[in-house]
């Protein structure tokens, strides 16, 4: 399937390219993902400990785009990670709890290129800036620790859209090329990283988007 | 979403269709199995063996030229023999450590190339029970934790055909998904150095619109006999 999937891009590349209707310039795009999971467990040891903990993360993604040209797109996305995560043991009474919450937010604004493959298929290249912001919050029983970071980056993603009527597409991209510089300030610690990343195979996990084409009415 | 990856794979070999009948009301049973053995003899310590096996079999039939349903079970099992070494002992673990049993129903749509060829993708349901012994140390606390789990998902699979001959068929896995899953899981730990116990349960839950890309998977169908 890697294979496929690889020698399938520059073979769609090589057909002619005229804009499909969808894909015409002044074409208002939206889109939207989100995925979610976490659990909730419960343990009792004998004789007198109890413990609790719950983890429920939740990353929703909305983008909004617009065709400034045919085959050529303007958007914007944000995307916003949280992630919950509580602990509680008890012990001959003695209680502890562990609280720590994540969330980060993120804008990016991107430039789309597509190249239709016929009315059904479209594949692109997405290459875009993204600023984040984060916060951490670390609550030990009865200590509590906020932590802010800020982090820019740039991307390239290819991905496929798939529609399945005129106004309504699925879409998959995946990361292929990220550089990220991540500032981080705590209470006394500033710190600063970076990071880049190319990944070299088709990563296993495509993400699948919903995403709906509003053309203007003529 | 199932069309979406059946697409996805057409897309693949490229969009020809060919018409393709006399697959209506045809009924196959198919089925891939797995088997693992294994057997280490260092020089200097105890020989260990481990053993695994899996299968999944389905009864489906060809509503329409592109469509089936298929009714499958699934099995496995694992066990061996090995050693634990704890700090102040050794412990020979031996037996079944997991097995797991399930059933489910899946649909699916298919894209026929040619009379031996052709890619398919849809949908399935799953209920699965398993169940796991495992033995483990910390500190100097042996521990045996048994756990079960009782699962449903929501799975997207798409795979291709190949025709051998009239009666069997060759069927590879593509792409795999487990978009939306709950299951809840509890069970107990037993240490076996002191008589501490501990139970445990859970809750847990997952949505995820993604695909694995690839899975691969080789299976049989065999079609019976009008």
């Amino acid at each position: 399937m890697k294979k496929l999937f690889l020698l399938l891009l520059p073979g769609a590349l090589l057909l002619a390219g005229n804009a499909e209707a969808q894909l015409q310039k002044g074409t208002k795009y939206w889109g939207a993902t989100i995925s979610t999971d976490g659990h909730s467990l419960h343990s009792e040891s004998l004789p007198s400990v109890e413990s609790k903990s719950n983890n429920h993360n939740i990353a929703p993604s909305i983008q909004a785009g617009w065709m400034f040209k045919d085959n050529r797109m303007f958007g914007l996305r944000l995307s916003s990670v949280v992630a919950l995560r509580k602990g509680i043991s008890e012990q001959q009474g003695n209680k502890n709890e562990n609280v720590s919450n994540y969330t980060s937010v993120g804008l990016s604004p991107f430039i789309r290129h597509y190249k239709s493959i016929n009315e059904k298929w479209a594949i692109f290249l997405q290459t875009g800036f993204e600023g984040a912001y984060f916060r951490t919050k670390d609550k030990y029983t009865n200590i509590t620790e906020h932590e802010n970071g800020y982090g820019l980056g740039i991307y390239v993603l290819p991905g496929i859209s798939y529609w399945v009527t005129p106004r309504f597409a699925l879409e998959s991209d995946v990361n292929v090329l990220s550089l990220a510089l991540n500032y981080t300030s705590m209470e006394d610690v500033n710190n600063f990283n970076f990071s880049a990343g190319v990944t070299s195979g088709i990563q296993s996990y495509f993400g699948i988007r919903a995403s709906w084409y509003l053309q203007k009415s003529n | 979403m199932k069309k979406s990856i059946l697409y996805l794979v057409i897309l693949a070999f490229g969009s020809v269709s060919t018409a393709f009948g006399q697959m209506e009301g045809k009924r196959f049973i198919s089925g891939s199995a797995g088997l693992n053995f294994n057997n280490r003899n260092p020089v200097n310590n105890r020989p260990e063996h481990g053993y695994s096996y899996n299968f999944n079999i389905g009864l489906g039939k060809f509503k329409t030229a592109t469509k089936t349903g298929e009714w499958t079970i699934l099995s496995s099992l694992g066990g061996g023999k090995n050693y634990l070494d704890a700090q102040t002992q050794s412990i020979t673990r031996k037996g079944i450590g997991s097995f797991a049993l399930g059933g489910g129903y899946t649909w699916n749509y298919y894209k026929h190339f040619s009379d031996k060829f052709g890619v398919f993708g849809g949908p399935g349901l799953t209920l699965r029970y398993a169940y796991s012994k495992i033995t483990d140390s910390s500190g100097d606390n042996i521990y045996e934790q048994k756990s079960n789990e009782v699962a449903v998902s929501f799975q997207l699979a798409a795979g291709a055909y190949y025709a051998l001959n009239e009666r069997w068929w060759l069927i590879g896995s593509l792409a795999f998904s487990n978009p939306a899953s709950v299951s809840y899981v509890f069970g107990k730990a037993e240490s076996l150095t002191s008589d501490a116990e501990s139970k445990n349960s859970g809750f847990h839950y997952k949505f995820s619109p993604s695909l694995n890309f690839p899975s691969v998977g080789l299976g049989l169908r065999y079609f019976f006999k009008d």
